[in-house]
């Protein structure tokens, strides 16, 4: 007779693999509280900087450039820089919460609590993703001082601007996880996130590129989100190339979910 | 009596060291260690700077030149080079010397500058001059980077090289500044995001100042950034916006205020001794 594993169960744990409640734990109490005490750094800073390019970029070109036809050169602009501060955002807020936990030891506390490795991947990448869409809407707020108000398809909007910031916040777990110091992170952040980003198609069309070159640029995940988060807000682009960029997209998150989940699993760097 | 006269010599050998009116040693150590202290992290000191510098200058070269647009008579790629290039030195120089002396602060390890027997003017200029290099060294690196892809010409490089110099010491001594005066990480990123980007995004950098309208001219001018970038350009391109006389005069006398005001902080102790 095999004794009754459903006994087991500690008391108060629940037998759900994923309880609601702890993630909203880590989610809210640590994530969003943490960065809403830093507004100054994590919501004002990105806002600040986002809106000198806008400046800087209307003063450079004159009000009368076109980039794409029927949209203004800033119009053009805007979205893609406001999705791509978006990203940025995720992966910066995730791999801070990381690296300062590990840092400072207090990752054990939120080690040593009844979260699941999957409860911990969603909890802290989703502070991120909060922090990130909270940016991009003010952002997108403040953007209209400069090109009126656009939106023309809400739906692709939100799906662009919820992947991106998945995408990046996924990707800010990983570098967290696996940055023991700052120069680490500061790496990622110079060489992979900031060029991936530059070099995206957020401030030019492709025509612009010689035709060799223009894979490169297709082939960048960044790029696909711009141009999906653009034809969300202004309706440039084909539907067709969008499609299978989201798809792409999708795919992209769920690889990186399953690897942040098996880092977690591990323990990689945060267990001995 | 010859066994005293060795024991005699032996304790006038051990005597202090004595220091003469500079503490030649002691500066040079704290301005080596300063250097040491960002080639040690390269890849984030120099590298970093540099390729963000040439990718911003391919970004706005595509976005822009593309309508094979000139200002002040040259193509905007050459007359935004030197502008790029004199913001990413002023931005190393500032955070050199600001995050040495908060870190040494957050960490505790600043009684190791304070202890030694160095003056405050001494410890004010190792510490600056350690600025002045990594902004240098940071505007070389970019330089040499740049001619790889574009047909850089130096018209004055005497002018270019008043300006750097003085550019990079005045951010350096703005950054000992905010380094003493910050307590935590969020000060001194707030006085980056929110004082030094600002003026530095809007110098003219990416445009020409006439593009303004006439009661922002007015403003800019009081800008230093404006003068920097506007009298490095001229080393450059021949061509200023502005009188570059009055920035060659302007930015050394506003560089020995902030000198004196500096050694003023250091040698009261403010934020610096209990």
């Amino acid at each position: 007779m095999t004794p009754d594993q459903s006994n087991n169960v500690v008391p108060g744990e629940g037998v759900r693999i994923i309880a609601f409640l702890r993630i909203w734990t880590l989610f809210y109490r640590r994530g969003v509280i943490r960065f809403m005490r830093f507004w100054v750094e994590s919501l004002l800073g990105p806002m600040v900087s986002t809106m000198l390019f806008m400046t800087v970029f209307t003063l450079a070109l004159g009000p009368s450039d076109e980039m794409a036809p029927g949209l203004s050169a800033l119009q053009f602009i805007a979205p893609g820089l406001a999705v791509f501060v978006l990203s940025q955002t995720a992966f910066q807020n995730v791999c801070f919460m990381l690296i300062i936990d590990k840092q400072e030891g207090v990752i054990t506390d939120v080690l040593m609590a009844p979260l699941s490795p999957i409860e911990l991947l969603f909890g802290y990448s989703l502070a991120g993703v909060a922090n990130a869409l909270l940016v991009a809407l003010l952002l997108l707020g403040a953007m209209t001082v400069f090109t009126g108000p656009m939106l023309y398809s809400f739906a692709a909007t939100a799906f662009f601007g919820i992947s991106a910031a998945l995408l990046f916040s996924m990707i800010g777990v990983l570098v967290g996880l696996w940055s023991d110091k700052w120069d680490q992170f500061s790496l990622v952040d110079n060489f992979l996130v900031l060029p991936l980003g530059l070099l995206s198609g957020t401030f030019f069309t492709l025509d612009r590129i010689p035709e060799s070159w223009q894979w490169l640029f297709e082939a960048n995940p960044m790029f696909w989100i711009i141009s999906g988060f653009r034809y969300g807000i202004t309706g440039y682009g084909s539907v067709e190339d969008l499609i299978w960029q989201g798809g792409t997209l999708v795919c992209l998150i769920l690889v990186m979910v399953v690897c942040g989940w098996l880092l977690f699993k591990r323990g990689y760097k945060i267990k001995a | 009596m010859c066994r005293m006269a060795l024991i005699d010599q032996k304790l006038t050998q051990i005597a202090p060291r004595t220091i003469g009116r500079v503490n030649t040693l002691g500066l040079w150590t704290l301005y080596s260690r300063e250097v040491k202290r960002f080639l040690n992290v390269f890849t984030q000191t120099l590298m970093a700077p540099v390729i963000t510098t040439l990718l911003f200058l391919a970004v706005f070269a595509l976005a822009l030149g593309g309508l094979s647009r000139t200002v002040g008579g040259v193509d905007y790629i050459t007359f935004l080079a030197p502008g790029l290039m004199m913001m990413t030195m002023t931005q190393n120089s500032f955070a050199n010397t600001s995050s040495s002396i908060l870190i040494a602060k957050v960490q505790g390890n600043i009684v190791d500058i304070l202890m030694p027997p160095l003056a405050p003017w001494e410890m004010a200029l190792g510490i600056a001059a350690g600025g002045i290099t990594r902004g240098l060294m940071v505007g070389l690196t970019v330089f040499f980077a740049m001619m790889l892809f574009l047909p850089v010409s130096l018209a004055h490089p005497l002018s270019a090289l008043w300006f750097a110099i003085n550019a990079c010491m005045m951010l350096a001594l703005l950054g000992m500044l905010g380094g003493i005066w910050a307590q935590k990480y969020d000060h001194i990123a707030a006085v980056t995001n929110f004082i030094i980007t600002p003026l530095s995004f809007l110098s003219g950098t990416f445009y020409s100042i006439d593009r303004l309208p006439d009661a922002w001219v007015a403003v800019a001018h009081f800008n230093p950034f404006f003068y920097m970038i506007d009298g490095f350009r001229y080393g450059f391109i021949g061509h200023a916006d502005g009188n570059i006389m009055i920035g060659a005069i302007l930015l050394p006398v506003v560089n020995l205020i902030l000198w004196f005001v500096t050694h003023r902080l250091i040698t009261t102790g403010y934020r610096l001794k209990a």
